[in-house]
């Protein structure tokens, strides 16, 4: 008798629960720009994992965890109107510090603000896990279940997008 | 074009450092780049896995029934189909050991069909249990009362009586039971007694009655008579035929200046009175006449 590993042992599930928690947690922020919500949902999608782990084996833990945040996401129709933050003294790699170059930058930032505000949900979220997850279309296009050219051309309208709400305010 | 291409890899984190060449180059890469720097610095929530996982486990709905799969602990193949073949052989040993019960009625006679297409006619209230399911393996029949048996050819038939034991090969023969004596008449082929320890073969047109001693008679019927309904007799005195009559239809048969010792050979129907009466006055030259409803009596008018 052989024993694979099984979702049902808890040691199993706690083991995907620290890999792949905060990259759904990431995601469930980028869908939501709320703390909270995307605490809710990622703790949600963790418990219908357990609930049904007996039909979902650890190989398709991952795609099972995004399929149902998601589904759980589309659920919570009230959208908070919230912000993103950023975090402060971006760019200490460069020299200039000028108060010309920060108060730019500061202004820079409270524009990217308005820009992400201005995405789809979709152009949003598929844009920030390509640039802050740093992940790949074929990745982006698994979560999504579709084609990678379709992630490839989501993420590059998302940045024309910005290019173009940024340049107009 | 070139940098448009280039600038899909570098949005795909796949950019080669020729791409990055052309896109260092390219003037609108400065605000993309600028873009890029900035979103990657949205601070994001840390997710504590400890704290997490202790909701999780605080959460009443974590520990609910849940839906496992049987496949939890797997079986080699091979495990599996020995599993199947435990499972058929203790159904098999549960099957073949499970009797089957058969009683007849008091009142009326009843033929089974046995698995092989043997035949058992049960006469009224007699009673027969056989394994069905272990048949084809064990031709063995408990009987008490009386049987008549129209065997199908095959492996040895064996019929358990308290009082002896009867095997054949295929054959028809009839086993009665009465006050403790084994009588057993064999139609067709031969049929073998064990009884009181004394081993004896039966062959077509014998009877056999196994008491203290054996009693040898002939049989003048191709099967016994009580299946047909019918009470035969081969020369006993009329007094005993009209006790088997008064047994049957529950009647008193009186007799007028008639000598009940005459001999009688011959059968008579169980299931009408009149002709009953018919067939054993008949051939002995008498009358009968009903005396009432449950009184018949028979009488010779040339001894008035």
């Amino acid at each position: 008798m052989e024993k694979k590993p099984n979702i049902c042992q808890e040691a199993v599930f706690n083991k995907i629960y620290k890999q792949q928690v905060q990259s759904l947690r990431n995601f469930m922020f980028f869908k939501t720009k709320d703390t909270a919500a995307s605490y809710d949902l990622t703790q949600e999608a963790f418990l219908k994992l357990w609930q049904n782990c007996g039909k979902v084996s650890p190989s398709k833990a991952k795609s099972y965890l995004f399929t149902t945040a998601n589904n759980l996401f589309l659920n919570t129709v009230a959208h908070k109107k919230v912000q993103f933050k950023f975090r402060q003294g971006v760019k200490k790699s460069q020299d200039n510090n000028s108060p010309e170059f920060l108060l730019e930058e500061k202004e820079f930032g409270q524009k990217l603000q308005k820009a992400l505000n201005s995405l789809t949900q979709l152009q949003r979220t598929a844009f920030l896990l390509s640039r802050v997850e740093g992940k790949k279309y074929k990745e982006i296009a698994a979560i999504y279940n579709i084609t990678e050219k379709a992630a490839g051309k989501r993420v590059l309208d998302a940045l024309e997008k910005l290019r173009e709400t940024i340049e107009n305010l | 074009m070139e940098a448009k291409k280039a600038l899909k890899k570098w949005l795909d984190n796949q950019a080669t450092p020729s791409d990055m060449e052309v896109l260092e180059l390219w003037p609108d890469f400065d605000i993309y780049k600028k873009i890029d720097a900035h979103t990657k610095e949205i601070l994001l929530p840390e997710h504590d896995i400890a704290s997490g996982i202790k909701a999780l486990n605080e959460n009443p709905l974590f520990n609910k029934p849940r839906q496992i799969k049987p496949a939890v602990i797997t079986m080699s193949r091979l495990l599996k189909i020995d599993a199947v073949f435990v499972l058929l052989a203790i159904s098999g040993v549960y099957l073949t050991t499970l009797p089957t019960n058969i009683q007849a009625p008091i009142t009326s006679i009843q033929t089974i069909e046995l698995p092989d297409s043997s035949k058992i006619t049960l006469n009224e209230n007699s009673r027969v249990t056989y394994k069905k399911y272990g048949w084809p393996f064990k031709r063995e029949v408990t009987l008490d009362g009386e049987a008549y048996f129209e065997v199908a050819k095959g492996k040895t038939f064996t019929v358990l009586t308290p009082k002896g034991t009867i095997s054949v090969l295929g054959t028809s023969f009839n086993v009665k039971m009465e006050n403790d004596i084994l009588i057993v008449s064999c139609f067709e082929g031969l049929v073998s007694v064990k009884a009181n320890g004394i081993d004896t073969l039966v062959s077509a047109g014998e009877s056999f009655s196994f008491s203290s001693f054996l009693e040898n008679q002939k049989l003048y019927t191709s099967k016994p008579t009580w299946i047909f309904n019918e009470s035969s007799f081969v020369d006993v005195p009329l007094k005993v035929v009209l006790l088997e009559i008064e047994k049957h239809y529950k009647v008193t048969v009186t007799t007028k200046n008639i000598d009940v010792t005459l001999r009688y050979t011959g059968s008579f129907t169980h299931t009408n009175l009149e002709q009953s009466l018919k067939t054993v006055t008949l051939p002995l030259n008498l009358y009968f006449s009903k005396v009432s409803e449950n009184e018949v009596q028979i009488y010779n008018p040339k001894k008035q």
